[in-house]
């Protein structure tokens, strides 16, 4: 596909120039140079949220009978896999940034907390679809758990924000660079954002295309085994 | 549908009557859940007095998996969930019953529990009008979660891991709520219970309307 | 240069990489006719 190499080739660039601009920002007071995180940080967790209402979407998309069609389902899979990438790359980034600056590996503060249970939902996402083959029983039922569970997502962030905040006198730390941060750390985190969303798009293409083939190779191995079937029973 | 919902929630609670399934194991297990936190934490120092709304819940909800892993298993002996769809049960009714079964089994339970935890860990129960309101809101939420995931699930191999993987994750802020709302009431400062309620109320609602919407999909023959 | 910051930054690059390659890997097999 010519658009996916353009695509392809924008995000290889914009990400290149992310990590130039990220790892060249200067040291802050507060943060010393652990602020070179917001580069890469806030847009891995965008992304990760972003291939979550993807997964969310196709699977919406497929339910509806109008819609309905497998390239759906597969765009579901591609982007709940991308979404376990991104997700876990947050965390980690996440952990490294916290570590240094605040002293603690993980902090259960409502974005953090969110986060990790969403890498718990697509890995359970991606496991119910590991058990059975492909086929429309599996794209209707993975859809419908999906959809179950992209729900508990904004759910769980208030709940958990509330659970954080109204406990009088608790002041909590957050992964937040606080917004004393200038434009050059702005602009570095913007470039990342566009960065990592041109990476997601263009790795999301390229795996649904693996997913439409492989349930297209499933497909036809299946027919294949069925006539051999047949043959089978003709002859004897 | 409220008259298929009647007749599933009496048929699955008059099997649980006669199987007592609930009664003789996941009962046994909730309390040994109970048990087993206090050899995990130390019993002479106060601790499981604190932490005892949070012990209560989390054995609530690993009950809870239980209980909608044995409502959807009933389905599958002998071909029993095609003859529900065969009778012409409408399949929004069908889930209200079977999670109205389940929530009553809890309820059962988190009495029991309740009585545990004041006997086990020595905590008073106090505003038992918000921990009473607490536990249905709670209790209608898990019920109607987790048999829409067991629903999904259910037919499949490796249900047994992959169901407390789907579940778990998705009934967190009820677990979340329900521990605050308890914990606000044995303080004594009901009043703070109830943003609580309010999170299991909206929680109970949503996952009742999705799994009715979820029976609907799964049951359409595409 | 902080350990940190050079850990957090290879992580992703390696990461995005390496998921980047499988793809692609998956990909050109499935191109060619077989899977696996």
């Amino acid at each position: 596909m010519r658009s996916n190499r353009v695509l392809g080739a924008l995000a290889l660039i914009t990400l290149t120039g992310t990590f130039a601009l990220g790892l060249g920002l200067p040291a802050t007071e507060e943060q010393q140079t652990y602020a070179r995180f917001v580069a890469i940080h806030p847009p891995l967790a965008w992304t990760a949220y972003l291939a979550f209402g993807v997964t969310a979407a196709a699977s919406a998309l497929y339910l509806w009978p109008r819609t309905r069609r497998a390239r759906w389902d597969a765009v579901a899979e591609a982007s709940a896999e991308l979404g376990v990438l991104f997700t876990a790359l947050t965390l980690v980034t996440g952990s490294l940034w916290g570590r240094p600056t605040w002293g603690v590996w993980w902090t259960w503060d409502a974005r953090l907390t969110t986060t990790a249970l969403m890498l718990v939902i697509y890995l359970g996402y991606l496991a119910q679809r590991g058990v059975v083959d492909a086929g429309p029983a599996r794209a209707k039922r993975s859809a419908v758990v999906a959809l179950l569970s992209v729900v508990v997502v904004p759910v769980n962030h208030m709940a958990v924000e509330w659970w954080r905040t109204l406990h009088q006198g608790r002041s909590f730390v957050s992964l937040d660079p606080g917004g004393q941060l200038d434009g050059d750390f702005v602009a570095a985190m913007f470039l990342g954002l566009v960065a990592m969303t041109l990476t997601y798009a263009w790795l999301l293409v390229l795996r649904t295309q693996v997913a439409e083939a492989t349930g297209r190779s499933d497909a036809a191995a299946l027919e294949e085994a069925l006539a051999a079937r047949r043959r089978e029973a003709v002859s004897t | 549908m409220l008259h298929d919902a009647a007749l599933v929630a009496a048929k699955d609670l008059r099997i649980e009557r006669r199987s007592h399934v609930t009664t003789h194991q996941v009962a046994p297990f909730a309390v040994l859940v109970l048990v087993l936190f206090a050899f995990a934490l130390d019993p002479d120092r106060g601790v499981l007095d604190r932490a005892a709304p949070g012990l209560f819940w989390t054995a609530v909800v690993f009950s809870a998996v239980l209980a909608v892993q044995r409502s959807v298993a009933v389905e599958s002996a002998d071909r029993a969930g095609d003859a529900l769809r065969l009778a012409g049960l409408e399949p929004a009714g069908v889930f209200l019953g079977k999670a109205a079964a389940v929530a009553a089994q809890l309820l059962v339970l988190e009495v029991l529990l309740a009585a545990g935890i004041a006997v086990l860990y020595g905590t008073t129960l106090r505003s038992p009008f918000v921990l009473f309101a607490a536990a249905i809101l709670a209790t209608i939420g898990l019920a109607a979660a987790g048999t829409a995931y067991a629903a999904v699930v259910g037919g499949l191999g490796a249900r047994d891991t992959l169901l407390p993987l789907l579940l778990l994750p998705v009934v967190a802020p009820v677990l979340l709520g329900a521990t605050r709302a308890w914990e606000a009431s044995l303080d004594g400062v009901p009043g703070e219970a109830l943003p609580w309620l309010e999170l299991l109320a909206a929680f109970a609602v949503l996952y009742v309307a999705l799994g009715i919407a979820g029976y609907g999909v799964l049951q359409e023959e595409s | 240069m902080s350990a940190y910051v050079v850990a957090g930054y290879g992580v992703t690059v390696a990461a995005l990489g390496a998921y980047t390659i499988v793809v692609l890997r998956r990909l050109r097999r499935l191109r060619r006719g077989d899977d696996s």
